[in-house]
C-alpha cells in the first residue's frame, strides 16, 4: 500500500492494436496515435473532458520530434487548453512511468483525474527514410541481408541506422551493447538453452493466438480504427497475432549475433511496433460518486536499477524492484494470481524468472536471505506477450496493465504482478488488485 | 453619426458610425454631415491632418442602410445622391489637409470608397480586416467614385475583377495589390497611424506605392485597354443568374472613365446608378437581402439560457449525416459519427476528408486548420460516447423501421437533456416521433436542402407542445453552422417539399400532354432556375418522388394526383429507368415511348410562355395555400425558403414577391381558368381570393 496516501482507481483502459513497425501504421504519426487512443478513451469512459486535471503521456522515440508530445495530443483531442500537460521518458518504460508519475499526483490530493497514455511510433521516427530501405529495415530478415544493409547505412551516416533491422540492434547507450547481445550474455550467464528461449517463444505466440480468437484478446480493450485518408481499411487486431509459429520453425532461424554459439533469434525475440494506450485514473471516492466500477487499483510500485551495468544485467530490472514491490505490497509472490513480465526476449524473461528463484542471486545481488519464488508457468503471460503482438515501447505498459486486469476478472481472481525491463538496468514492477 | 476628435498636435481622428445600434446602417445623410465637417476642417488652421478609423471590434465604416435605398422613388434621387457622395470625396482628396484611413476591420462598399479618396492608407493585421464592392450582388453599382479610383490605383483589369466578382479580399492581398501602404499590428494601427498622419502632413508626403508599373503603362494604350474591356465583357456570365444590368454598368462606367476623364466617369457613374437603384431587379435583390437578414437577426436574440452545442451525435455516415459532420465540425464542434458497420462509417468519413481536402486545395483554409476540423470527428460502431452529447441528429431517413431500433438504444445511453434532430423531408414529425415516446419533449424535425454546408438554411418544424430549450438547443446548433432556420408547422411536405412537387408533379403533366423534355427545361432556366425540372428530377430520383408524392396524396388529395406519366413509369417494371438525361446531358429518347399515341396525336404544344406560367402559377398556388393553412408564418419565410433552398430566382425575389409583381386579381383570374381546364389542382385558395377582391398584396411595401 502506498502509505498514507489516496488511492487511485484505475477507471477505464484501451489502447490500439499493436501494428508491425513500417506496415499499417506507417502513416500515422504519434500524434494521431495518441490523439485517437485518447478521443476513444474519453467516448467510452464517458468523462466530461473539463473534469480532467491532466494529461500524462510516455513515449520514447517520439520525444525528440516535438517539445511535449502530451500537449499536443490533449489539444488534438480536444482536451481544453487550460489543463495542463506533460510528456515522461524513460526508455522501454516509458509508459509506466508516466502512470507512476500521474498516479502520484492524484495520491497526494493534487489531482483527482488524471488521463494517461503511451505512444510510439517507429513508424514515424524512420519515415525519414527512403521507402525502399524503410522496407528492408523493418522486414525480418536474414543476418547476412542485415549486415550488408547495416553497412551501407553506416556509410551513409545515418543517425537512425542503431533503430533499424529491429529491437535486437537496439543500442544500449548506457553499457554500448546492444539489447541483443545483452539477451546472449543473460542467457549464457543464467543457462538458457536455445530450446528453452523457442519453447517459450512458441508458447507465447500460441497463447497470444488462442487469446484472439477466442476474443480475450479483442472485445474492450482494442480499439478500431480507420486508416485515413481512405477509411477504407479497418484495423482491429494485433496485425502479428494468429499465426501457427511451432518450436521446430523457431529452431530453423539463425542467431543474430554468434553463428556458432548464439542463442537469440529473430523468433525468439520480441518486434518494434507502433501503437497507443490510454488509460484513465481517478481517486477512489471519485469514481464511485461517480458511479463507476473500476477495473482496478493499484496496491504497490516500485523502481530499481541493477546495482552495475554490465552487459548481462541491462535487461534484469524486474529481479531488482520485484522484491521491493512484493515487500511494499505486503504480498509474496504465491499470492500473486497472475505475472506478466514483458517480453523483450525469450532469454530475458526467463533469465528474470530464474533470478526470481534463485537464492544465490537473493543472496548476492539483492543481498536478501530469501528468494523471491518460484513462477509457475501457468501463472506467466498466460495470453501470450511482446514476442507475439510486438513491442511499441511507450505504449506496452499500460496495455499490459489492461489485459491484465481484465484477466483477472474473467478468473475471479485479485492480485496481479506486472513487470517490466528497460535498457540501462532499470526495471519497475506494480502491484494490482482489482477490489 | 460622426465623431471628430483633435488633438493637441492638430491632428483630428474621424469615426463614422451608425446612428444608434438598432440601425442596420448609415443614413444617407451621412454625406450632409461630412460635407459640413469638411469645411470646418478646411476653414480651421490647427488641423495639420485627419484620420479616418473606426471603434475598436467593429467594422471601418459601415455601409449605407439597404432600406434607404428602397425608398428612393425617382432615377433622379439616386444619380443627386450619388453626386453628393463623389462631392463630398472628391473634397477629401483635394482637401489642404490629408487625410488617412487606418483600417482596423471589414472595409466594403462606401467605406472602401472613402479609404480610396484617402491620401494614405493603412489596415491592421487582424482577420476581420477585409476589402470588397459587393454592391454587384445587389444588383447596384457603387456610387462614390469607386469605379473611378480603384482602377487608377490598382489597374484596369485587377479593379474589374475585384467590381464585378463582388469578392472579398484580405489584407495580404491587399498589400500585394497596392490598396493598402502597409499592415500593422492591430494593437498600434492609432499610435503609427498618428506618425504617419504627422510625416504626411509635415510635407514628407509619402505618396502611395504604386503597384504593376508595367502594368499600369501597358493600360495606358488604348488598344489594350479595348482588348480588356471586350475580353471582361464576355466573362460577365458570373453573375448572370442576377439578371441585373449592373455588371455592364460597371465596366461602361470604368471604361469611359479611363478613356475620357475623371469627371466624365463619375458622371456616368451617377446616372447608371440612379437607374439602377430604383430597378425591378436590384430593388428585389435588396429586399431579399434585407428579408434574409431579418431572420437572422431574430434568432440572433433567442440566445438566452440555452446550453451551447460543444457535441453531437450523427447517426448514420451517409452523405446526409457527413453533412452534419462536415457543418459541426466546422464551427469546432465536435462529432461523434456512428453507423451499424465500419465499413459505412469509412464512407462517411471519405465524404468528410474530401470535403476538407478540397477547401486546402482552393486554399480556403489551411492545413493546420484542416487537421483540427477532422481532428473533431471520431466514430463508432457501438454506443460509447454519447452521454455527454448535446444533440443527435439522425439521418436514416429511409427505413422507419430500423431507425426506430437504432433511436431506442440511443436513448438508453444518452443523457437526460439530449435532444434528437430528426430529418425529414415530408413525413410529419408527429408520425415519426410517435415510435419514440421516450425521446417525447426533447425531439425537433429539420428538413434541409443539400447541400448543408452551401444552402445554408433549412425548415425548422415546430411542434405544439415542443418545449422551449429543446428548439433553442437546435437553434443554437444552427447559428453556430451558419445555417438559417425557417420554422415550419409540423404538415405533410411542410412548405419547400410541397411546392416542389406540385412544380414537378405539373412538369409531368406537361411531358403526358406531348411537350418536349428539353422545351419545358430550357423554358424554367429562362425563368432563372438554375436547371430545368427534369434535370431536377433526374438529381431527385424517382423513388424519393414516389414515396413523397404517395405521402402528399394521402394527406392532401386530389391536388397530388399522381400524374398519368409517374403511374406508367412505376407499373412498367422492367424499365431500366436511367434518368430523363444521359450522360451526355441528352435527353434519352425511349422517354417518349411511356407517353399514349393517342397524347402525342392531341399534342396541345405550350407555348415556352405557357409552360412557364402552368408550371409558375402551379407552385404559386401551392405556395399561397401553404400560407394560408399556416405551414409558413409569413410571406417573407416562404419567400427565403423558396429562393435559398428551391433555387427559385432571386431577382424575382421569391414566389410570395413575385406574384405581387404580377398582380393577385391577375393570378387569380389565371388560376381560375386553369382549374376549369385541367382541374381542382389550380382552385385558387381562400386567401388568395380575399386578399385579391380587397385589392391587396402579400407585402406591404
Amino acid at each position: 500500500m502506498l502509505r498514507n496516501t489516496r488511492r487511485v482507481a484505475i477507471v477505464c483502459g484501451i489502447r490500439t492494436p499493436f501494428i508491425r513497425a513500417g506496415t499499417l501504421f506507417r502513416d500515422l504519426s504519434s500524434l494521431d496515435l495518441g490523439r485517437i487512443v485518447t478521443v476513444e478513451l474519453i467516448n467510452r469512459s464517458e468523462v466530461d473532458p473539463k473534469d480532467i486535471d491532466e494529461v500524462v503521456f510516455g513515449s520514447m522515440v517520439s520525444v525528440a520530434r516535438t517539445p511535449n508530445l502530451a500537449r499536443d495530443i490533449a489539444l488534438a483531442s480536444g482536451i481544453g487548453a487550460s489543463i495542463p500537460a506533460y510528456t515522461v521518458t524513460m526508455s522501454c518504460i516509458s509508459g509506466i512511468r508516466a502512470f507512476t508519475s500521474a498516479l502520484e499526483g492524484i495520491a497526494l490530493g493534487n489531482r483527482d483525474t488524471v488521463l494517461v497514455g503511451g505512444v510510439e511510433s517507429f513508424s514515424e521516427c524512420a519515415s525519414s527514410l527512403s521507402s525502399k530501405m524503410f522496407d528492408v529495415r523493418f522486414k525480418k530478415g536474414s543476418f547476412k541481408t542485415v549486415s550488408l544493409l547495416q553497412r551501407v547505412n553506416a556509410f551513409f551516416g545515418n543517425g537512425s541506422y542503431e533503430l533499424s533491422f529491429g529491437l535486437p540492434f537496439l543500442l544500449d547507450t548506457s553499457a554500448g551493447i546492444t539489447l541483443g547481445e545483452s539477451a546472449e550474455k543473460m542467457a549464457r550467464k543464467h543457462s538458457i538453452t536455445r530450446r528453452e528461449q523457442d519453447e517459450f517463444a512458441a508458447r507465447s505466440h500460441n497463447l497470444a493466438s488462442i487469446s484472439a480468437k477466442d476474443g480475450r484478446r479483442f472485445g474492450e480493450e482494442i480499439i478500431s480504427l480507420l486508416l485515413p485518408p481512405d477509411f477504407s481499411t479497418l484495423v482491429c487486431s494485433d496485425n502479428e497475432v494468429c499465426k501457427n509459429i511451432s518450436v521446430e520453425a523457431l529452431s530453423k532461424e539463425e542467431p543474430i549475433f554468434d553463428r556458432r554459439y548464439g542463442t537469440v533469434t529473430f523468433g525468439n525475440s520480441s518486434y518494434l511496433s507502433d501503437g497507443a494506450s490510454a488509460v484513465l485514473l481517478m481517486a477512489e471516492e471519485k469514481a464511485r460518486a461517480l458511479g463507476y466500477n473500476p477495473l482496478g487499483y493499484v496496491r504497490a510500485y516500485a523502481y530499481a536499477s541493477a546495482s552495475v551495468c554490465t552487459g548481462e544485467k541491462l535487461l534484469m530490472g524486474p529481479a531488482y524492484s520485484t522484491p521491493i514491490a512484493l515487500e511494499l505490497a505486503e504480498l509474496t509472490l504465491r499470492e500473486v494470481d497472475l505475472v506478466e513480465i514483458q517480453e523483450t526476449f525469450a532469454a530475458q524473461v526467463l533469465s528474470n524468472a530464474r533470478a526470481f528463484a534463485s537464492k544465490k542471486f537473493a543472496r548476492e545481488e539483492l543481498n536478501r536471505s530469501n528468494p523471491v519464488g518460484e513462477i509457475e508457468l501457468e501463472r506467466l503471460n498466460v495470453l501470450g506477450g511482446s514476442i507475439a503482438i510486438g513491442y511499441p515501447f511507450g505504449a506496452c505498459g499500460l496495455g499490459i496493465i489492461v489485459t491484465l486486469l481484465n484477466e483477472l476478472k474473467r478468473r475471479d481472481r485479485n492480485f496481479g504482478l506486472v513487470c517490466m525491463s528497460a535498457s540501462g538496468g532499470l526495471g519497475v514492477s506494480i502491484i494490482l488488485e482489482r477490489e | 453619426m460622426l465623431s471628430f476628435n483633435v488633438d493637441k498636435r492638430g491632428i483630428g481622428i474621424l469615426k463614422i458610425g451608425k446612428e444608434d445600434k438598432s440601425k442596420k446602417g448609415l443614413s444617407p445623410n451621412l454625406f450632409v454631415e461630412l460635407g459640413n465637417l469638411i469645411g470646418e476642417i478646411e476653414g480651421g488652421d490647427y488641423i495639420k491632418a485627419v484620420i479616418i478609423t473606426g471603434e475598436k471590434d467593429e467594422g471601418f465604416i459601415p455601409d449605407i442602410d439597404l432600406e434607404e435605398f428602397l425608398k428612393f422613388s425617382s432615377e433622379d434621387d439616386g444619380r443627386l445622391f450619388s453626386l453628393r457622395a463623389q462631392d463630398v470625396l472628391n473634397r477629401i482628396e483635394r482637401c489642404r489637409v490629408p487625410f488617412i484611413a487606418a483600417i482596423n476591420g471589414l472595409c466594403t462598399g462606401v467605406g472602401f470608397e472613402v479609404a480610396l479618396a484617402c491620401s494614405y492608407r493603412m489596415a491592421s493585421d487582424n482577420p476581420r480586416v477585409a476589402f470588397g464592392f459587393p454592391a454587384v450582388n445587389l444588383g447596384l453599382i457603387p456610387f462614390a467614385g469607386g469605379t473611378q479610383r480603384l482602377p487608377r490605383l490598382i489597374g484596369i483589369s485587377r479593379a474589374l475583377d475585384v467590381f464585378l466578382t463582388g469578392r472579398v479580399i484580405d489584407t495580404a492581398e491587399a498589400l500585394r495589390l497596392g490598396l493598402v501602404d502597409e499592415v500593422v499590428p492591430e494593437e498600434i494601427l492609432l499610435s503609427i497611424a498618428l506618425e504617419r498622419a504627422l510625416m504626411v502632413s509635415g510635407g514628407r508626403r509619402s505618396k502611395s506605392k504604386r503597384f504593376g508599373f508595367t502594368r499600369r503603362l501597358l493600360e495606358k494604350n488604348s488598344l489594350v485597354r479595348k482588348i480588356l474591356f471586350s475580353r471582361a465583357k464576355r466573362n460577365l456570365v458570373d453573375k448572370k443568374h442576377l439578371r441585373s444590368l449592373a455588371p455592364l454598368m460597371i465596366l461602361e462606367s470604368v471604361e469611359v472613365g479611363m478613356s475620357a476623364s475623371f469627371s466624365r466617369g463619375l458622371h456616368v457613374e451617377s446616372v447608371y446608378f440612379g437607374e439602377l437603384v430604383v430597378s425591378d431587379i436590384s430593388r428585389q435583390l435588396l429586399r431579399f437581402f434585407l428579408s434574409v437578414d431579418d431572420i437572422r437577426r431574430e434568432f440572433a436574440e433567442q440566445s438566452g439560457h440555452i446550453k451551447p452545442v460543444k457535441k453531437i451525435v450523427v447517426v448514420g455516415s451517409n452523405p446526409l449525416g457527413s453533412q452534419f459532420a462536415i457543418v459541426a465540425a466546422e464551427a469546432g464542434i465536435c462529432v461523434r459519427l456512428y453507423d451499424t458497420d465500419y465499413k459505412k462509417i469509412g464512407e462517411g468519413l471519405r465524404n468528410c476528408y474530401r470535403y476538407f481536402k478540397g477547401k486546402l486545395e482552393s486554399g480556403a483554409i489551411t492545413e493546420f486548420d484542416m487537421r483540427r476540423r477532422l481532428n473533431l470527428i471520431s466514430y463508432t460502431c457501438d454506443h460509447t460516447g454519447f452521454r455527454n452529447a448535446d444533440l443527435v441528429v439522425e439521418t436514416f431517413f429511409k427505413d422507419l423501421g430500423q431507425r426506430e431500433e437504432i433511436l431506442k438504444g440511443i436513448e438508453r445511453v444518452a443523457g437526460k437533456d439530449t435532444v434528437l434532430i430528426l430529418v425529414t423531408f415530408s413525413t410529419p414529425l408527429s408520425i415519426i416521433s410517435s415510435v419514440l415516446p421516450s425521446w417525447q419533449g426533447r425531439v425537433v424535425g429539420v428538413r434541409p436542402f443539400l447541400p448543408i454546408s452551401n444552402t445554408g438554411i433549412v425548415e425548422l418544424i415546430h411542434q405544439e407542445n415542443s418545449p422551449n430549450s429543446a428548439i433553442g438547443t437546435v437553434v443554437d446548433f444552427l447559428r453556430r453552422t451558419g445555417i438559417l432556420p425557417v420554422f415550419v408547422r409540423d404538415k405533410e411536405g411542410f412548405f419547400a417539399t410541397r411546392v416542389l412537387l406540385a412544380y414537378l408533379f405539373e412538369a409531368f403533366e406537361l411531358l403526358g400532354e406531348g411537350a418536349m423534355v428539353e422545351q419545358v427545361d430550357e423554358a424554367m432556366i429562362e425563368f432563372g432556375f438554375p436547371k430545368g425540372p427534369f434535370a431536377l428530377i433526374d438529381e431527385i430520383g424517382l423513388e424519393f418522388l414516389n414515396k413523397v408524392g404517395k405521402g402528399l396524396y394521402e394527406s392532401l388529395g386530389e391536388r397530388f394526383k399522381m400524374p398519368l406519366f409517374l403511374e406508367k413509369m412505376a407499373m412498367e417494371k422492367n424499365l431500366e429507368w436511367e434518368g430523363f438525361y444521359n450522360g451526355e446531358g441528352k435527353v434519352n429518347k425511349s422517354v417518349y415511348n411511356l407517353i399514349e399515341e393517342k397524347i402525342v396525336n392531341d399534342r396541345l404544344l405550350e407555348s415556352d410562355f405557357k409552360v412557364k406560367e402552368r408550371l409558375c402559377l402551379r407552385m404559386l398556388s401551392e405556395a399561397i395555400s401553404c400560407l394560408e393553412e399556416g405551414i409558413i408564418r409569413n410571406p417573407r419565410d416562404g419567400d427565403v425558403v423558396a429562393v435559398l433552398g428551391l433555387g427559385f430566382p432571386v431577382f424575382l425575389g421569391g414566389p410570395f414577391r413575385y406574384a405581387d409583381s404580377l398582380g393577385l386579381g391577375i393570378i387569380l383570374e389565371k388560376l381560375e381558368a386553369l382549374s376549369h381546364r385541367f382541374g381542382s389542382r389550380f382552385a385558387p385558395s381562400g386567401l388568395l381570393k380575399e386578399l385579391a377582391l380587397e385589392r391587396k398584396r402579400f407585402y406591404d411595401a
